[in-house]
C-alpha cells in the first residue's frame, strides 16, 4: 500500500484501536512497549502540561522535557524509572490528587504506571504533543497535513466509460464495491444541470434547441466553453465564495450601519472569476492586495475579504471590554482566513492549544499577529490620472504665483514701508509666539514649535492642509493662557467647506478649545469656535467671497471680561459679543493647532487651504493694534493698489497672470470637487507588538509573539522572518505568500475540494472548511491529490478545473436511482449517480425571474435593496418590503446584504446568515418554504409576468404550455400534461397555472 | 352568503384528502366564512400523532437517544426584557441603597462602566413589599407577580460578559456573544422535535414596536438548518406569519382556484417523484405543502382571542375596553401589548408549540420603549414592568389552572442588570456583573431565591460562584430531558452546543 493517505488513516486507526484496547481492558494486555511519543507524550500534554509545562511550572515541576521531568520539582524527584510505587508522580496520580479536579481514567493511569515501570523511556525531547495523531486528536502526521501524493490513475475494468482521469479514480472506487456508474444523462438534463451549475440560471429555450440540434461530437464541450465565458458564471460562483467570505453589507451588532461601499468587493470576486485569475493570486489579493498592488484600485477592493464580516461599532468606555471586542473581531478574521484557504480552524486555538489539531495557542497569536493591522473602514480608490492632473495644475499654479509675487515684491515692500511709517503712532504689538509657515514650522519668538500631522505640507508656498487629516500642532504651552488674540493669514481651498479651524488653542485631551473657525454654523462666515459652542455666537460679519483667491488676515480677540471680537484684513468683522467668560488654558496642558478646529482629526473639523503666517498674543489687542499688525506684515495687499504702482507692461502682465491663476484655481477646484470613490475595505492600522493572551483573556497578556504561519502545514517555513513590531504591510504580505505557496498541500486541496463540492453538492471531503480531526475524511484521497496537483499544472486556472470536472463521465451521469447501489452507498459518495439537488435560494429567485422574462441581467455595480432602511438614533433599521421593478429584478447576488436585514423569503430556502463563514448550505424543506413560494407577492407577480410572456411568445394554448415546459423544465409536456394544463387554464387562467408550475418539485430540483 | 362557496363538509372532505383544503380553507377562515358553520375549529380537531419516522422535516420527532433522562417539562416560555431590566428596582431589594441614597458611590475597586453611570448610590425608585408565603420582596410595578410569587425561583447572582446590548442579548438568547449561533428555542426544536403538525415548534412574539438588538439573529437557527428557526408571529397583523396567505394583490387567486391549483400541483409533484424513487426529499416537499395548509388553518385560530372568556381577559388585564392609548408611555398600553402576547403564548402552548419567546421592548429609540433606562428608571421601567408583571402573572396562573404549568418552564430574563449608582440622577448605567433571572413551572423549586447578590447588587455575593446563562440553559435542557453536554452539532470543526464548554445544572433550584 503505497499511498500515504491510507497509511495516515491506518496509523490513526491503529492508534484508535490501541487506546481503545487500553481503555477497555488494561494496559498490561498491551504487549507492545508504550510508545512515548504516541501515547505518553499526548497524555502528559493533555493532562499535565497546562500547569507543569515549561513556562512557570507549578511546584517547579516541569514535565515537558526529559531532564526536568526526571529531576522533579519542589517536592523532590517525581519519577523513579522502573519503580512506579516510589515515584511521586505515580503516587499523586494513583491517589487522585493529580490532576487536581479531574482524576485520570483507569486506563490512562495504568499506561503511566506501565511507562514508569518500563524505565520511563523518553522520546522526542522536549515533548512535542503534536507529533502523532492519537485517538483524540490529529498530529503532524494527519492525512491533510501530508505533502500531495502524485498517484497515477488506478487500473479499472470499464475503461470505455472513462472520459478524463477523474473517472478512473471514481470508477476504481465503484468497482471495488461492485458498483457501476449510471449511463450518461439525456442531453436536456445535461444542459439544465450544467447551466444551473455554472451560471445559476436556467438555459433559454433557444439555447436548449441549439444544443439539442448540435450533432458535432464536441457539442457538450462547446456548451461548457460558452457557459464558462458568460459573465453570469462569475456572478454565480462569486456567490459561493461570498458564503465562505461571510460577506455582508452592514456592520451587524446593535447599530448595524450599512456599508454602501462594500459591493466593490463582491464585484471584484465576480470579475476575478470571470477573468479566470489564477487561484493563488485570487487568494493573495484578498489577504494583501492593497499592499501587494498599492496603486491598483481593484486590489484594494479585493482586500474587502478580510473585513467582509461583522464589526461592532458600539465602543464601551472600559478598555478591557474594548480590547476584548477587538480580540473577538480578530478571531473572526483569523478563523475565516484559516478556514477559507487552509481548511484549518486556527480560531479554535485562541484560549488554549487546539484540542483536535496540531496548532498551539502561541501559533494562534502568531497567525493573529499577521492580521493585527487589519481594521474596518472606507478608503479612497486610488485615481492616478486625477492625481496626476491635479499635480500638474498645482505646479503651474506655483510657477505663476511665484512670477506674480516677484512682480509684486518691490511694490509690496514700498507699500509696507509706507504703512509702517504711517503706523508709527501705534506700537506694533508683541506676540507671544509667531509662525512663518513659508519658512518653517518654528515659533520665531518662543518655544512653541510645531510639527505636521496627517500629511500637512510646509513649503515656501506656506502650510498646506487638505481638509481630511492634515493639521499642525505645537508643543504644550509653557505658561497659562487666559486673555488672548489669535491671528493668521490664510487662503482657503474653497468657500464651501464647513467647520475647519485656522488656528486654535486646545486642551491636550481635545475637550476645551478656542479657535478661528470657518463656515461651521453659517456657511462662509468666520466665527470663534469653542467646545460645544460655549463661547460661540455669530459675529454677523459678511460671508466670505474672496478668501479662496487671495490670503485674508483674520484675528479674534478674547478679552478678560469674556468679550470676543473679530477682525478681517485689519477691519472689524461683524460685531463683538460678550461670551459667558474667558477660558483659561493651563500651562503644560494645552497646545496650539492649525488647520483643525480641535482634535482628534476627523469629520468636518479640518480646514482645506494654505496658512501663511500666524501669531498668538497673551492679551487682547485693541482695534488699532490689530490694524497695525495687519498692515505691517499683511500678505493681503489689495491687487488694485499694486497695479496702480506698476508700469503699463508690468500691469498687463499682472492682469494676465491674475487671470491665469484664476483659471488654474478653477481647475484645482474642479478636480478637488470630484468626490473620490470610496470602498469598504481594510484600513491598515499601525501595528503594535502582539502578545499571547493566556486563556484568551486580554487581562492576562503573556509573551510577545512575532507574525508567523503554522508549523503544521508542511513544505513551507512558518517563520516570516519579521520582528514583533513589523508594519502591517509586511505582515500581511508575508502571510499572503505563506498561505498561497504552491508547496502547501492544504491550500490546493481545500481549493479543489470546494470546487468539487459546488459541482456535486458534496465535497470529496464533506467539510470544505475543516480538513482537521473533526472534519470529514476524503472519500477519494488519491483523486483529491490528483486534482490539487492538476490545479497547479493548469496554472491555477479555475475555469480549466471546472471544464475538467464537468466534462467527466462522473459528472455527466444520470441521476437515476438504483436501489441496489443506494443500499451500499445511499448518498452516492462513490458517485454511482449524479446526486439531484435543490436549487439554492438565489437560484430559485433568479430562475423565476429568468422564466418570467423579467430578469434584469445587468452585471456589477451597486446593488438593489428589498428593505426599507432608516437610521434612527445611531442605529440602522431594515424592514422588508416588496421591491418590484427592473432594479429589484436583478440577480439576487446584487441584493443589499444587510446583516439584520435578512430576506425571510430567501431564508426560507436556506440562505445563510453572513455572520460567519458558510462552507456548506443546508437544504431543508419546511412548511414556511411552501408558504413563501405559494403566497409571496414576488411569486405571484412573476406568475403574472410568466403568463404574459407565454401569451407573447406563443399563439395558442398548447404552444403556451409547451413554451412553459421548455422554460421551466427543459422538456416537452406529455399529452396528459397538455390536457391538464388546458383544462386548468380554461378555468383559472394562465397566471394561476404559472404559479402552480413555479411551485413544482420539477422546477426546484436539478436532476 | 352566495352559493359558490363550498360547504363546510366539502371543505373538511377536501382537507381530509390531503391537498384540496390548502389555502382555500385558510382564506375562508380568515374571511369569517366558516363561523356560521359551527364553532368547532378544524385545527382543534385531532392533532395528528407525531410519526418519528416521518421523512418530512417538520413534525419530526426527537433526535435518537433523546430524552437522555426522564423529562420534567416539555415546553418553555422565555420572557426577554430588551434593553436590560433593573434587578435593583424590581426584584432584588437592597436596603443599603436606601440608607446611602445620594452618597457618593464607592465600589471599593475600579469599575468599568459602559457610559458614565458611577454617580451617587441610588435607592430603588419604588418601595418593596413582601408577598406570598415566601415573603419575597417585590417592588410596586411588579406587585401583580405577588399573586404567584410562591411559584417562582429567583436567581440574583446572574453575571454576563460585556455590557453591550447586542453582544449581551446574543449571549442570553444563543449562549454566544457573537452572531452565528442558534437560539435556545432552535436547540430545543432540534433536540426534541415538534409536538404538533399545525404550528411551528419555536415561535417568537416580538415587541410590536420592533425587534430588539440583533433582530432575527436572536432566534436564528444558524447551523441547525432553517426548520429550527424561530417563526415570528405578529398577532393582529394580517397575515400574522409572513406569506401565510396569498398576497391580496394577486387577483388570480380565489378560493376555488386555490383548490384546483393545489390539486394540480399535487398531481404534478406525485408524478415527478414517482419517476424518482428513493428521493425522500421530494416526498417531504409534497408533505410540506400539507403542513403549510394545516398552518394556514391553525395559526389564525390559535391567535383568535375572541373565544377567551371574560374572566380570562380580565386576568390578563385585557378587559380595559380601550382602543386608543395616550401618546406617553403608560401602564394600560404596556399591559395590552405584553399581556396579549402572554395570552397568545398560552394558546400556542396548548396547541403544541414547544418554545415561545416573548419580547418586551425593542431596540433603542426615543422616547424609550425598552428597559435601557440610562436617563430615567421610573419613566420607562414603571409602565414596562407593570405591563410585564400583569401579563407574566396571568400567564403563570392561567397555565396553572389548566394544569400546564407542571410541564412548562417560564424563564424571565434580560441582557444584564443595572448599576446601584445613579446615572444623571434618575437613570442607571449597565451592570453586566450582576442581574436577576427567575424561573417557574415544570421541575423548578417553588418560592425560593438562589444565589444572592452583594449588599449593593453590584456583583454576586460570592464572586467565585456566579450563575451564568450557561447554567440557566443547562438547567432548562436538563428539565426537558436533555444533557446539555450531549446535545451537540458538528460545525466548523467543533461539536457546538448551546452551553459552549460551560454550564452546570443548578440543582439548588430544582424541585
Amino acid at each position: 500500500m503505497s499511498n500515504r493517505f491510507l497509511q495516515g488513516a491506518l496509523t490513526a486507526a491503529i492508534c484508535g484501536i490501541l487506546s481503545l484496547r487500553a481503555g477497555a481492558v488494561s494496559a498490561a494486555d498491551d504487549a507492545t512497549k508504550p510508545d512515548f511519543d504516541r501515547r505518553i507524550a499526548p497524555l502528559l500534554a493533555q493532562r499535565c502540561l497546562e500547569c507543569h509545562g515549561s513556562a512557570e511550572p507549578k511546584g517547579k515541576l516541569n514535565l515537558s522535557a526529559k531532564d526536568t521531568a526526571l529531576k522533579g520539582g519542589e517536592s523532590g524527584r517525581a519519577i523513579e524509572p522502573g519503580k512506579p510505587d516510589e515515584s511521586l508522580l505515580w503516587q499523586h496520580i494513583r491517589d487522585d490528587e493529580m490532576p487536581p479536579t479531574h482524576p485520570l481514567p483507569a486506563a490512562e493511569k495504568a499506561l503511566l504506571r506501565e511507562w514508569i515501570q518500563a524505565g520511563a523511556p523518553w522520546g522526542t525531547d522536549p515533548i512535542d504533543p503534536f507529533k502523532y495523531t492519537t485517538a483524540q486528536r490529529a498530529g503532524y502526521d494527519w492525512w491533510a497535513l501530508q505533502p500531495l501524493q502524485s498517484a497515477s490513475p488506478p487500473a479499472v475494468k470499464q475503461t470505455d466509460w472513462v472520459r478524463v482521469p477523474i473517472d478512473t479514480f471514481v470508477l476504481a472506487g465503484l468497482e471495488k464495491r461492485g458498483l457501476k456508474p449510471n449511463p450518461e444523462a439525456e442531453r436536456r438534463v445535461l444542459i439544465r444541470r450544467l447551466t444551473f451549475d455554472l451560471l445559476g440560471l436556467p438555459p433559454t429555450p433557444e439555447e436548449i434547441a441549439a444544443f439539442l440540434a448540435d450533432q458535432s461530437s464536441d457539442a457538450y464541450e462547446k456548451l461548457v466553453d460558452r457557459l464558462l465565458a458568460s459573465p453570469h458564471y462569475g456572478e454565480h460562483w462569486a456567490r459561493h465564495w461570498l458564503d465562505v467570505a461571510r460577506y455582508g453589507e452592514s456592520n451587524g451588532f446593535e447599530r448595524d450601519l450599512p456599508r454602501p461601499n462594500a459591493w466593490p468587493y463582491r464585484d471584484w470576486v465576480a470579475s476575478a472569476l470571470n477573468r479566470d485569475m489564477p487561484y493563488d493570486e485570487f487568494a493573495r489579493w484578498q489577504v494583501a492586495g492593497d499592499v501587494l498592488h498599492p496603486d491598483n484600485p481593484t486590489a484594494l477592493a479585493a482586500t474587502g475579504f478580510l473585513v467582509a464580516g461583522a464589526h461592532d461599532t458600539v465602543l464601551p468606555v472600559g478598555d478591557v471590554m474594548k480590547m476584548t471586542m477587538r480580540q473577538d473581531e480578530l478571531e473572526d478574521i483569523v478563523g475565516t482566513v484559516g478556514q477559507a484557504f487552509l481548511g484549518i480552524t486556527v480560531n479554535c486555538a485562541r484560549c488554549h492549544d487546539h484540542k483536535f489539531d496540531p496548532i498551539s495557542q502561541r501559533e494562534y497569536y502568531q497567525f493573529a499577529a499577521a492580521l493585527a493591522g487589519v481594521d474596518h473602514g472606507e478608503r479612497e480608490l486610488p485615481r492616478p490620472r486625477h492625481d496626476q492632473e491635479l499635480a500638474q495644475i498645482n505646479t503651474e499654479h506655483g510657477e505663476r504665483s511665484r512670477e506674480l509675487s516677484e512682480l509684486e515684491a518691490p511694490i509690496r515692500r514700498a507699500i509696507l514701508k509706507q504703512r509702517r511709517d504711517k503706523a508709527d503712532t501705534v506700537a506694533a504689538p508683541k506676540p507671544l509666539a509667531e509662525w512663518d509657515f513659508q519658512t518653517d514650522l518654528k515659533d520665531r519668538i518662543g518655544g512653541l514649535h510645531a510639527t505636521t500631522e496627517g500629511g500637512a505640507k510646509q513649503s515656501s508656498e506656506g502650510l498646506q492642509v487638505d481638509g481630511k487629516g492634515a493639521f499642525v500642532k505645537t508643543v504644550l504651552l509653557e505658561r497659562d493662557l487666559a486673555e488672548k488674540t489669535l491671528e493668521a493669514w490664510v487662503r482657503l481651498a474653497n468657500l464651501e467647506q464647513r467647520g475647519g479651524g485656522v488656528i486654535g488653542v486646545q486642551s491636550r485631551d481635545n475637550n476645551v478649545f478656542d479657535a478661528i473657525v470657518f463656515g461651521e454654523k453659517e456657511p462662509a462666515k468666520w466665527m470663534a469656535g469653542s467646545n460645544f459652542f460655549a463661547r460661540t455666537q455669530p459675529f454677523s460679519g459678511p460671508a466670505e467671497i474672496e478668501a479662496h483667491q487671495q490670503a485674508v488676515h483674520i484675528a479674534i480677540v478674547y478679552s478678560a471680561d469674556g468679550a470676543i471680537a473679530a477682525y478681517r484684513n485689519g477691519q472689524p468683522y461683524g460685531r463683538p459679543y460678550p461670551s459667558k467668560g474667558i477660558q483659561t488654558f493651563k500651562r503644560g496642558e494645552a497646545e496650539i493647532v492649525f488647520g483643525i478646529r480641535h482634535g482628534p482629526p476627523g469629520e468636518n473639523k479640518m480646514l482645506a487651504g494654505t496658512i501663511f503666517k500666524a501669531r498668538l498674543y497673551d492679551r487682547a489687542l485693541t482695534a488699532a493694534e490689530v490694524l497695525v499688525s495687519h498692515d505691517i506684515a499683511s500678505a493681503s495687499i489689495d491687487a488694485k493698489e499694486i497695479r496702480n504702482k506698476l508700469d503699463t507692461a508690468a500691469r498687463e502682465r499682472h492682469v494676465a497672470l491674475t487671470a491665469q491663476l484664476a483659471q488654474l484655481t478653477a481647475g484645482q477646484k474642479r478636480l478637488n470637487d470630484q468626490p473620490p470613490t470610496m470602498i469598504y475595505t481594510v484600513i491598515s492600522q499601525q501595528t503594535t507588538v502582539q502578545r499571547l493572551l493566556k486563556r484568551g483573556s486580554v487581562a492576562t497578556p503573556g509573551e510577545i509573539v512575532t507574525p508567523a504561519g503554522l508549523a503544521a502545514v508542511p513544505g513551507i517555513k512558518p517563520d516570516f522572518g519579521l520582528s514583533p513590531d513589523a508594519a502591517d504591510a509586511q505582515r500581511r504580505k508575508a502571510l499572503a505568500l505563506w498561505l498561497t505557496d504552491r508547496q502547501s498541500p492544504l491550500f490546493a486541496r481545500v481549493a479543489v475540494n470546494r470546487i468539487w463540492h459546488y459541482h456535486f453538492g458534496a465535497g470529496i471531503v464533506d467539510t470544505p472548511n475543516d480538513f482537521g480531526f473533526n472534519g470529514g475524511r476524503p472519500s477519494h484521497p488519491e483523486l483529491l491529490d490528483w486534482l490539487a496537483g492538476e490545479l497547479w499544472r493548469r496554472g491555477g486556472s479555475l475555469k480549466s478545473l471546472h471544464r475538467l470536472i464537468v466534462t467527466s463521465a462522473t459528472y455527466r451521469q444520470s441521476s437515476a436511482f438504483n436501489a441496489t447501489a443506494a443500499k451500499i452507498d445511499e448518498e452516492s459518495r462513490l458517485f454511482w449517480r449524479f446526486r439531484p439537488q435543490r436549487l439554492s435560494a438565489e437560484a430559485v429567485r433568479d430562475a423565476i425571474l429568468a422564466a418570467s422574462g423579467e430578469l434584469n441581467r445587468t452585471v456589477g455595480g451597486k446593488g438593489y435593496s428589498d428593505m426599507n432602511s432608516y437610521f434612527f438614533l445611531g442605529t440602522q433599521f431594515y424592514d422588508p418590503i416588496d421591491a418590484a421593478g427592473p432594479e429589484a429584478n436583478r440577480r439576487t447576488l446584487y441584493r443589499m446584504w444587510a446583516r439584520s436585514g435578512r430576506s425571510p423569503w430567501l431564508d426560507a430556502f436556506d440562505c445563510p446568515d453572513p455572520s460567519t463563514t458558510t462552507p456548506v448550505r443546508a437544504s431543508t424543506t419546511t412548511p414556511l418554504q411552501a408558504l413563501a413560494l405559494l403566497n409571496n407577492a414576488f411569486v405571484q407577480r412573476q406568475s403574472d409576468h410568466l403568463a404574459a410572456r407565454l401569451e407573447r411568445d406563443a399563439p395558442d394554448l398548447d404552444a403556451r404550455i409547451t413554451r412553459a415546459y421548455a422554460l421551466l423544465f427543459v422538456r416537452k409536456p406529455e399529452a396528459e400534461e397538455l390536457q391538464l394544463g388546458r383544462a386548468f387554464i380554461a378555468q383559472r387562467g394562465l397566471s394561476a397555472y404559472a404559479r402552480v408550475l413555479l411551485n413544482t418539485n420539477e422546477f426546484l430540483h436539478v436532476d | 352568503m352566495n352559493s359558490n362557496l363550498l360547504t363546510r363538509r366539502d371543505l373538511l372532505q377536501s382537507l381530509g384528502s390531503g391537498f384540496g383544503g390548502l389555502a382555500l380553507t385558510a382564506l375562508l377562515a380568515q374571511e369569517g366564512l366558516l363561523a356560521e358553520d359551527g364553532s368547532q375549529s378544524p385545527a382543534n380537531s385531532a392533532t395528528p400523532a407525531r410519526d418519528p419516522h416521518s421523512p418530512a422535516s417538520s413534525g419530526r420527532g426527537a433526535l435518537p437517544g433523546i430524552p437522555h433522562h426522564p423529562p420534567k417539562a416539555k415546553r418553555v416560555v422565555q420572557l426577554f426584557m430588551a434593553g436590560a431590566a433593573s434587578h435593583l428596582d424590581l426584584f432584588d431589594f437592597k436596603p443599603v441603597l436606601v440608607k446611602h441614597d445620594g452618597n457618593p458611590s464607592d465600589f471599593g475597586e475600579p469599575v468599568e462602566a459602559f457610559q458614565n453611570g458611577l454617580g451617587p448610590w441610588m435607592k430603588p425608585v419604588w418601595n418593596f413589599k413582601p408577598y406570598g408565603q415566601s415573603g419575597k420582596l417585590l417592588s410596586e410595578p411588579v406587585a401583580a407577580l405577588g399573586d404567584c410569587v410562591d411559584e417562582l425561583a429567583f436567581i440574583h447572582n446572574m453575571v454576563g460578559k460585556a455590557g453591550v446590548h447586542s453582544t449581551a442579548t446574543l449571549l442570553q438568547a444563543t449562549g454566544f456573544q457573537v452572531p452565528g449561533f442558534p437560539g435556545m428555542g432552535s436547540w430545543v426544536s432540534y433536540g426534541l422535535g415538534s409536538m404538533n403538525e399545525n404550528l411551528p415548534t419555536f415561535v417568537v412574539l416580538p415587541d410590536h414596536r420592533g425587534y430588539a438588538s440583533n433582530g432575527p439573529k436572536n432566534w436564528d437557527a444558524a447551523f441547525l438548518s432553517a426548520e429550527h428557526s424561530g417563526t415570528v408571529i405578529t398577532p393582529g397583523r394580517n397575515p400574522p406569519i409572513a406569506d401565510l396567505v396569498a398576497d391580496r394583490r394577486a387577483d388570480f387567486v380565489n378560493p376555488r382556484s386555490e383548490q384546483e391549483a393545489h390539486a394540480l400541483l399535487a398531481k404534478f409533484n406525485r408524478e415527478h417523484s414517482q419517476a424518482r424513487a428513493g428521493d425522500n426529499r421530494l416526498e417531504a416537499r409534497i408533505r410540506s405543502y400539507e403542513l403549510a395548509a394545516r398552518m394556514q388553518l391553525a395559526a389564525p385560530e390559535a391567535l383568535d382571542l375572541t373565544k377567551e372568556s371574560a374572566h380570562t381577559l380580565k386576568l390578563y388585564g385585557l378587559d380595559h375596553g380601550r382602543e386608543r392609548f395616550d401618546s406617553q408611555i403608560n401602564d394600560l398600553e404596556e399591559t395590552e401589548y405584553f399581556a396579549r402576547k402572554c395570552l397568545v403564548a398560552r394558546r400556542l402552548l396548548e396547541r403544541g408549540v414547544r418554545f415561545v419567546q416573548i419580547w418586551s421592548g425593542n431596540d433603542n429609540g426615543f422616547p424609550r420603549r425598552n428597559w435601557d433606562s440610562h436617563e430615567n428608571v421610573r419613566q420607562d421601567h414603571g409602565p414596562l414592568a407593570t405591563g410585564m408583571a400583569r401579563g407574566a402573572a396571568a400567564l403563570i396562573q392561567d397555565l396553572k389552572q389548566r394544569g400546564l404549568l407542571d410541564d412548562t418552564i417560564v424563564l424571565w430574563t434580560t441582557e444584564f442588570g443595572r448599576m446601584p449608582s445613579s446615572q444623571g440622577g434618575k437613570g442607571r448605567d449597565h451592570n453586566p456583573y450582576c442581574f436577576t433571572n427567575w424561573l417557574c413551572g415544570g421541575g423548578i423549586k417553588r418560592g425560593i431565591a438562589h444565589g444572592p447578590s452583594d449588599q449593593w447588587g453590584y456583583k454576586p455575593l460570592e464572586r467565585d460562584k456566579p450563575t451564568t446563562v450557561y447554567d440557566v440553559h443547562a438547567t432548562i435542557l436538563h428539565l426537558l430531558g436533555i444533557d446539555h453536554e450531549r446535545l451537540t452539532v458538528r460545525h466548523n470543526g467543533l461539536d457546538r452546543r448551546l452551553t459552549d464548554v460551560h454550564g452546570r445544572v443548578i440543582s439548588e433550584i430544582l424541585a
